[in-house]
C-alpha cells in the first residue's frame, strides 16, 4: 500500500484542527501556545508533502526549516510575554488578562 | 563697496556671538563692546551713503546657497546690494540702533540680564540690516524672520512677568500669520519666475512672464507680510502690547525699524504690485491711520499713546505707497524713525525719572525737572504734527499731496488723521510736561538721566528738526532709478509730488496747527469740569476708543478660542475616534463569528468599568467592543478565515 | 565589504554587551556606535559618485536562498548614505543618552545594538527579501526596549506598537510577494528599472499589469510605510509608544525609525508603482496635509510634554509625504531634507523632554514654570530646538519647510498647489504650540518646587554631549544646506524624472 498525498493532507488538517480547538478552547496561555505550534507544524507537514508529491524541489523543505526556526523564536518571544503577563497579573489565564480592553 | 556692506552687515552678528557667549565676562558686561561693533556698522553705513549720494551704487552681489531644484535648475542665491533706498535704511537703522545702545547703557543699568540684553540688540540690528541689504526675497525673508525672533526675545525680555511673555508671543504669532502671506508670495514667485532675485523678478514682471492673477496674489502675499510686521489694520493688535518690552527696545524695534520693515518691503517690491494691490495698500493705510489716531486719543499710558501713534504713522506710509507717492512714503519712514525714536527715548527718560511709572495721569509739570527731555520731546511733537520747518512737515505733506492727486477721498481721511495726530500729541505733551504735578511724590524724585541718556535725545532732537532739509532724499529716493519702475509702472505712475501744491500745503499746515491748538486749549486751558462736559456727548466714541475698538476681544472670541477648542476637539478625537474605527472593524468581525454572550459581557463590563466620560459622551459605543480578551479576538479571526474559505471554495466548485 | 562590516558590526557589539560585565555594557554601546559612525563616514569618502549605487562598495549579489532567487545584496547611493549617516549619528547620541540606564543594562545595550543593525540594514538592502528581514529585525528589539525599559504603561504601548507595525508589515509583505511573483526578481534596482522602463514607454500599466492589482499593491505598500512615517490616520501608535519609551529610544524612534517610512516610499513604493502613485496623488496629498495641520492642532491640545513632541513629529513628517507626492525636484529634495532635519531636531527635542523628566519625574506642561531661571543653559538649548522645529531661518527645519512649500506649489500635478496652500496653516499653529509651551515651561515666575538648584541642576556634561552635537548639525544644515543636499540630490533627480513621466502618463499633469 502506498501512502499518497491525501493521507498527509488529512494528517495536516487533523493537526491543524486540533490546534485551532486548543487555541480557542483552552484558557491557559501555555496551552494556547501549544495549539499555535500544532497549527504551524500542520502547515509544515503540508509543505513537505506538497514538495515531495507536487513540485519535487527542495523549496518546501527549506521553508519548513525556516518555519521551524521562526517557530522557535516565536515560542521564545511568546514565553517571554507569558512570563511578563504572569509577573503583571499573577495568572496566565488569557481570558482574565484584558489590559488591551478599550 | 561690497566690503563696506559686508562689514556693516556682519559686525553686529560678530557682536551678538561674542556678547551672547562671553558678554558677562567682558568689561562692563560688554556694553561698550557692542556699542563699538555697532559704531563700525554705523561708519560703514555712512560711508556707503556718501557714496550713494555721489551716485555710486552697488549692483547685487550674490553667493550660491544651495540647489533644491537639482543640477539643471538655478540655485537659490543670497545676495546683497546697495542703492539709494538701502542707503537711507542703513543710516536709519544704524543711527537709531547706535543711539539706542548708548541710551540703554543708562536705562538698563543694573538689570540682571544686562549682557544678554545687548546681545539681542546686536542680533536685532544684524537681522534688520539683512532685510535692508538683501538683493533677493529669500535673504530678505531670512532676515525678516530673525527680526521676528529678536523682537520676540526683546519684548519678552522681562519674561519672569506674565505680560511681557504674553506680549512677545502675541507679536511673534501675529506677525507670523502675516508671514504666511510672504511664504505664499515666495511660493508663487518660485513657481513662476524660478528665482528670488529682485532683478530677475522685476525682469519677469516687465516682459510679462509674471503677470495676471498670480502676480496679484503674490503682491497680496507680500502685502500681508508687510502689514503683519508694520502692524496695519487687523494686524495692529500686537504693537501696543509690545510696549511691555524695555523702552529703548520700543524705540528701536517698535517705532523706528522693525515696524518700518513692512513699509520698506512694499517700497522695495513696488514694481511687482498691481494697481489693485496698490489700492488695497492705500485703503489699508488710510484706515489704519485714522483708526489708530482715534485710539491714541483715549490712551493714558504714555507708551501706548506713542504705540498707536506709530501704527497711525505707518498707516500714513502705506497710504503714501498705495497712492504712488513712493518717494514721500519712504522719506516719511526716515523722518518718522528719527522723531518717533526720539519720542520713545524721551518717554523712556520720563519713565526712568518717574520710577517706571507710565500712567500720564500721575505725571505733569515735568518740564521743569526734565528740561532736556522736555525740549527734545517738544521738537518731536512739532515734527510729527507736521509743522512747517520741521522734518515731518516735508514728508507728510508729500504723502498728502500724493493722496490728493490719486484718491481724494483717502486724502480727506489722511487729513483727519493729521488733525488727530497733532491733537493727541499735544494732549500727551500737556499731560506729561505742563500743568501742575499730579503726583507730588513722583514729581519730587524726578531727575534727568546721565549723559548716555541725554546724548541720544539731543542727537535725535536735532535730526527731527533738520532731517527734512537738503536734497539727500531727492537723490537717494529718486523714483526713476533702480528697480522702482522696473515693473508695469512708469515714472509717471510713481509720482514725485511737489510739496507746494496750492491746496494741499495750506490744508496740511492748518490741520497740524489746528490739532495742536485744539489740543492745547482742551487739555491746558479748559477746567476739568468743562472738559467733562465737553466729553459727555462723545461718550460712546470714547468708550470704543479706550477699549481699542474691541479688536483683542474680537480675536479672542472669534479666532483664538475656536482654534483652541478645535485643537482640543482634535485631541479628543484622536484619543477616541481613531481607536473607534479600529473597534468598529472588530464589531463587524463579531457579528460574522456569531460569538454570542460576549456582547453581554462587553456591554455590561464596559458600563461598569467605564470607558471614561468623554468616550461615553462621544460615541463611546466603539470602545466597549475591545474586550481585550485574546480568545475572543482569535475566535473572530478564525471565524473570518472560515467564512472567506467557504466563499472561495464555493466559487471554485 | 565595508557595507557588510558596517551593518553587522553592531551585532558584534551586541554579543560583547551580553558577555561583558554589566557596568561596561554602556561603554561597549557607545564605542560600537562611534565606530559605526566612523564606518559610515568612511563609506561617504569611498562612495564616489553618489547619484547611483556606488560600484566600489556594492556587496553581492550573492545567492542566499537559491531556490527562490533570493540574494544577499547590499549597495548604497546618495539617499541611502544620507540616511546611514543620520542613523549612525542619532544612534551615537542616543547611546550616550542611554548612559544612565540601570535596569539590566546588558540586555538593554544588546537590544540597542541589534536595533542599530536592523536600521542600517534597511538602508542598504538591495534585495526585497533582505530588506524585509531587516525591516522585521528592527521590530523585535524595539518591542522589548519599549516593553521592558519603558514607563508605567509600557506593555500596552509596546503591544500597540507591535501590532500596528506588524499590520503594516503584512500589507507590505503581500505587496512584495505580488511584485516578486510578477517580475521574477527580488532585486530592488532591477524592479525599479523595469518599472521606469514601463513608464518611459508611455504605458499607464504597472509592473503588475493593466488591472487594478498594481494600484492595490501600491496602496498596501503605502499603508505599510505610512504607518511608520506616521501619516494620518495611521499615527495613533506613535504618541503611546513615545510616551512610554525611555528617552534614548524615543530619540531613535523619532530620529530614525520614522524615516524608514519615508525611505520606503522613496525607494520602493513610488519607484515600483509610479503611475499608480500619480493616479491617486490627491489621496496622498490630502493625508499629508491633514497630518500637517491636524498633527499640529492635536499637539496644541496636549498637556504631556512628550505627547506634544510626538504629535509635532506627525505634523512635520507630513511634509515628507507632501513633498514626495508633489514629485518636483525641489519638493522631493525638501522631503529628504525634512527627514534629515527632523531626525536631528526631534532627537534633540526628545532629549530635552528627557532631561526635565529625569529631574521633575513628570511631564505635565501646566505644572512647569520659570525653569529659565533655575536651568538657564537648558532653557537656551530648548528654545533652540523649539525654534529649529518651528522653522526659524538659519536652522535646518526652515530649509526643509520652505523647499517643500516652494516645490509642492510648483508641482506639475493639476490642482496640487491648493494642498500646498492649505499646508501653510501648519506654520502658524506650529509657532503657536511651541511658543505656548516655551512660555509655560520656561518663562513666568518660578514655582517654589523648581527653585531648588540641587534638585534641578542645569544640564550636565553628559547631557550636553548629547544636545550640542545635535544642535551643531541643525545649525550647520541650516546655514549650509548644500552639505546635506548634495549627498542625495543626484538620486532625487532620477526619481523625479520617472515621476514626471508618470504624471504625464497618468494624465494628471496640469
Amino acid at each position: 500500500m502506498t501512502i499518497g498525498l491525501n493521507a498527509y493532507l488529512v494528517i495536516g488538517a487533523l493537526l491543524f484542527s486540533a490546534g485551532v480547538v486548543a487555541v480557542l478552547s483552552r484558557r491557559n496561555a501555555v496551552a494556547v501556545l501549544i495549539g499555535i505550534e500544532l497549527m504551524l507544524n500542520a502547515a509544515n507537514v503540508n509543505l513537505v508533502a506538497f514538495d515531495r508529491f507536487v513540485s519535487g524541489g527542495i523549496g518546501g523543505q527549506v521553508f519548513t526549516l525556516f518555519v521551524l526556526a521562526i517557530a522557535a523564536a516565536e515560542a521564545a518571544v511568546a514565553l517571554a510575554i507569558i512570563l511578563n503577563v504572569f509577573d503583571a497579573h499573577d495568572r496566565i489565564d488569557v481570558d482574565r488578562v484584558n489590559s488591551l480592553k478599550g | 563697496m561690497l566690503n563696506l556692506a559686508l562689514v556693516c552687515l556682519f559686525a553686529p552678528l560678530f557682536g551678538f556671538v561674542v556678547q551672547y557667549f562671553l558678554g558677562k565676562r567682558l568689561p562692563r558686561q560688554g556694553d561698550l563692546f557692542t556699542v563699538a561693533t555697532l559704531g563700525a556698522s554705523l561708519v560703514c553705513a555712512i560711508l556707503l551713503t556718501i557714496k550713494a549720494l555721489g551716485g555710486e551704487t552697488m549692483d547685487p552681489w550674490s553667493i550660491e546657497w544651495f540647489r533644491p531644484g537639482g543640477e539643471g535648475a538655478p540655485a537659490w542665491t543670497l545676495g546683497v546690494m546697495v542703492d539709494g533706498l538701502t542707503a537711507v535704511m542703513l543710516v536709519v537703522v544704524t543711527v537709531v540702533s547706535f543711539l539706542v545702545h548708548v541710551f540703554s547703557i543708562g536705562y538698563m543699568h543694573g538689570d540682571a540680564k544686562y549682557a544678554n540684553y545687548f546681545a539681542w540688540l546686536q542680533m536685532f540690528t544684524f537681522a534688520m540690516l539683512t532685510v535692508v541689504l538683501a538683493s533677493d526675497l529669500m535673504l530678505l525673508f531670512i532676515g525678516w524672520e530673525l527680526v521676528g525672533l529678536s523682537s520676540y526675545k526683546l519684548i519678552g525680555f522681562w519674561c519672569e512677568k506674565k505680560a511681557p511673555a504674553n506680549a512677545g508671543r502675541k507679536a511673534f504669532i501675529t506677525t507670523r500669520i502675516g508671514d504666511v502671506g510672504l511664504v505664499l508670495a515666495l511660493m508663487v514667485i518660485a513657481a513662476v519666475v524660478g528665482s528670488f532675485d529682485f532683478g530677475k523678478i522685476a525682469a519677469a514682471v516687465q516682459d510679462g512672464t509674471f503677470s495676471g492673477p498670480w502676480l496679484t496674489i503674490a503682491g497680496l502675499g507680500v502685502l500681508a507680510g508687510a502689514a503683519g510686521k508694520s502692524a496695519q489694520f487687523g494686524f495692529h493688535v500686537w504693537l501696543p502690547d509690545a510696549m511691555e518690552g524695555p523702552t529703548p527696545v520700543s524705540a528701536l524695534i517698535h517705532a523706528a525699524t522693525m515696524v518700518a520693515a513692512g513699509v520698506y518691503l512694499v517700497g522695495r517690491t513696488m514694481w511687482m504690485l498691481t494697481p489693485e494691490v496698490l489700492y488695497v495698500v492705500a485703503a489699508l493705510g488710510a484706515l489704519t491711520g485714522i483708526m489708530a489716531g482715534f485710539i491714541a486719543v483715549a490712551q493714558n499710558d504714555i507708551k501706548k499713546v506713542l504705540a498707536y501713534s506709530t501704527v497711525s504713522q505707518l498707516g500714513y506710509m502705506f497710504l503714501g505707497l498705495g497712492v504712488g507717492a513712493w518717494h514721500a512714503a519712504l522719506f516719511h519712514l526716515a523722518t518718522h524713525a528719527f522723531f518717533k525714536a526720539l519720542m520713545f527715548l524721551g518717554s523712556g527718560s520720563v519713565i526712568h525719572a518717574c520710577h517706571h511709572e507710565q500712567d500720564m495721569r500721575k505725571m505733569g509739570g515735568l518740564w521743569k525737572k526734565l528740561p532736556v527731555t522736555g525740549t527734545t520731546f517738544l521738537a518731536g511733537v512739532l515734527a510729527i504734527s507736521g509743522l512747517p520747518f520741521f522734518s515731518g512737515f516735508y514728508s507728510k505733506d508729500a504723502i498728502l499731496s500724493g493722496a490728493y492727486h490719486r484718491f481724494p477721498f483717502l486724502f480727506w481721511i489722511g487729513l483727519a488723521a493729521a488733525v488727530l495726530t497733532a491733537f493727541y500729541m499735544m494732549r500727551l505733551f500737556v499731560m506729561t510736561f505742563l500743568g501742575k504735578p499730579r503726583d507730588q511724590h513722583i514729581y519730587d524724585h524726578a531727575h534727568e538721566g546721565g549723559f548716555s541718556m541725554q546724548m541720544p535725545l539731543v542727537v535725535l532732537g536735532i535730526l527731527a528738526v533738520i532731517a527734512g532739509y537738503g536734497a539727500w532724499h531727492e537723490i537717494l529716493l529718486a523714483p526713476d532709478t533702480g528697480l522702482v519702475v522696473a515693473g508695469h509702472h512708469t515714472v509717471g505712475d510713481i509720482h514725485h509730488f511737489e510739496h507746494d501744491t496750492a491746496t494741499v500745503a495750506p490744508l496740511a499746515i492748518a490741520a497740524g496747527i489746528g490739532g495742536l491748538v485744539i489740543g492745547w486749549f482742551v487739555f491746558s486751558i479748559l477746567s476739568a469740569a468743562r472738559l467733562a462736559a465737553l466729553k459727555r456727548p462723545l461718550k460712546g466714541l470714547e468708550w470704543a476708543c479706550s477699549n481699542k475698538f474691541f479688536f483683542d476681544e474680537f480675536y479672542r472670541e472669534a479666532l483664538l478660542k475656536p482654534t483652541y477648542a478645535f485643537a482640543a476637539f482634535c485631541g479628543w478625537m484622536d484619543k477616541t475616534g481613531v481607536d473607534g474605527v479600529v473597534n468598529a472593524i472588530g464589531r463587524g468581525g463579531l457579528r460574522l463569528a456569531g460569538y454570542s454572550g460576549v456582547n453581554d459581557d462587553v456591554v455590561v463590563d464596559g458600563a461598569v468599568k467605564g470607558v471614561g466620560a468623554t468616550a461615553l459622551a462621544g460615541g463611546g459605543v466603539f470602545s466597549r467592543l475591545q474586550s481585550g480578551r485574546v480568545r475572543f479576538y482569535l475566535s473572530v479571526s478564525v471565524g473570518i478565515v472560515a467564512v472567506i474559505l467557504v466563499l472561495l471554495l464555493k466559487k471554485s466548485l | 565589504m565595508l557595507l557588510t562590516l558596517t551593518v553587522f558590526f553592531p551585532l558584534l557589539g551586541a554579543l560583547l554587551c551580553l558577555v561583558a560585565p554589566a557596568r561596561f555594557a554602556r561603554v561597549v554601546n557607545v564605542a560600537t556606535s562611534a565606530v559605526v559612525l566612523l564606518l559610515t563616514i568612511a563609506i561617504w569618502t569611498q562612495a564616489g559618485d553618489l547619484s547611483t549605487y556606488s560600484a566600489n562598495l556594492e556587496v553581492g549579489p550573492v545567492a542566499w536562498i537559491k531556490g527562490f532567487g533570493i540574494n544577499f545584496h547590499l549597495a548604497v547611493d546618495g539617499i541611502g548614505l544620507s540616511l546611514l549617516l543620520l542613523t549612525a549619528f542619532v544612534s551615537l547620541t542616543a547611546a550616550i543618552a542611554s548612559w544612565k540606564i540601570e535596569k539590566s543594562p546588558r540586555g538593554y545595550h544588546a537590544m540597542f545594538l541589534l536595533l542599530l543593525t536592523g536600521m542600517l540594514g534597511v538602508f542598504v538592502s538591495m534585495d526585497l527579501f533582505l530588506f524585509y528581514v531587516f525591516w522585521e529585525i528592527m521590530l523585535l528589539p524595539m518591542y522589548f526596549l519599549i516593553g521592558v525599559w519603558g514607563g508605567p504603561n509600557r506593555q500596552y504601548a509596546a503591544i500597540k506598537f507591535f501590532l500596528y507595525t506588524l499590520f503594516g508589515s503584512v500589507l507590505l509583505l503581500a505587496a512584495i510577494i505580488l511584485v516578486v511573483l510578477k517580475t521574477g526578481t527580488w532585486s530592488i534596482p532591477e524592479i525599479t528599472a523595469q518599472a521606469s522602463a514601463l513608464v518611459a514607454s508611455g504605458s499607464a500599466a504597472t509592473i503588475l499589469g493593466a488591472s487594478g492589482l498594481g494600484l492595490a499593491a501600491f496602496i498596501g505598500m503605502f499603508i505599510g510605510f505610512a504607518i511608520k512615517i506616521p501619516c494620518f490616520p495611521f499615527h495613533t501608535w506613535l504618541p503611546d509608544a513615545h510616551v512610554e519609551a525611555p528617552t534614548p529610544i524615543s530619540m531613535i524612534l523619532a530620529g530614525v525609525l520614522l524615516k524608514m517610512g519615508g525611505y520606503g516610499l522613496i525607494r520602493i513604493a513610488y519607484p515600483f508603482f509610479p503611475t499608480a502613485a500619480a493616479s491617486i496623488w490627491w489621496i496622498i496629498a490630502l493625508l499629508a496635509v491633514i497630518s500637517i495641520v491636524y498633527g499640529a492642532l492635536v499637539a496644541m491640545s496636549q498637556s504631556d510634554f512628550k505627547r506634544l513632541i510626538a504629535y509635532s513629529s506627525v505634523s512635520h513628517m507630513g511634509f515628507v509625504t507632501l513633498g514626495l507626492a508633489a514629485a518636483t525636484t525641489q519638493a522631493v529634495n525638501g522631503a529628504m531634507f525634512m527627514m534629515l532635519a527632523h531626525g536631528t531636531i526631534s532627537a534633540m527635542l526628545f532629549m530635552i523632554v528627557g532631561v526635565i523628566y529625569d529631574r521633575a519625574h513628570h511631564r505635565d506642561i501646566d505644572r512647569f514654570g520659570g525653569l529659565a531661571w533655575t536651568m538657564p543653559k537648558y532653557a537656551v538649548l530648548a528654545s533652540f530646538a523649539f525654534f529649529a522645529s518651528l522653522g526659524l531661518p538659519g536652522l535646518s527645519g526652515f530649509i526643509a519647510e520652505i523647499t517643500v512649500f516652494v516645490g509642492s506649489f510648483a508641482s506639475q500635478i493639476d490642482g496640487f498647489r491648493w494642498y500646498a496652500l492649505f499646508a501653510l496653516l501648519g506654520l502658524v499653529i506650529t509657532a503657536g504650540y511651541y511658543l505656548i509651551t516655551l512660555q509655560k515651561v520656561f518663562l513666568g515666575a518660578t514655582p517654589e518646587v523648581y527653585e531648588d538648584k540641587k534638585l534641578f541642576p542645569d544640564v550636565t556634561g553628559r547631557e550636553l554631549a548629547v544636545l550640542l552635537p545635535l544642535a551643531a548639525v541643525t545649525l550647520v544644515m541650516g546655514v549650509a544646506p548644500s552639505l546635506a543636499m548634495d549627498i542625495y540630490a543626484g538620486v532625487v533627480d532620477g526619481f523625479q524624472s520617472t515621476m514626471q513621466t508618470a504624471i504625464e502618463v497618468a494624465g494628471v499633469i496640469r
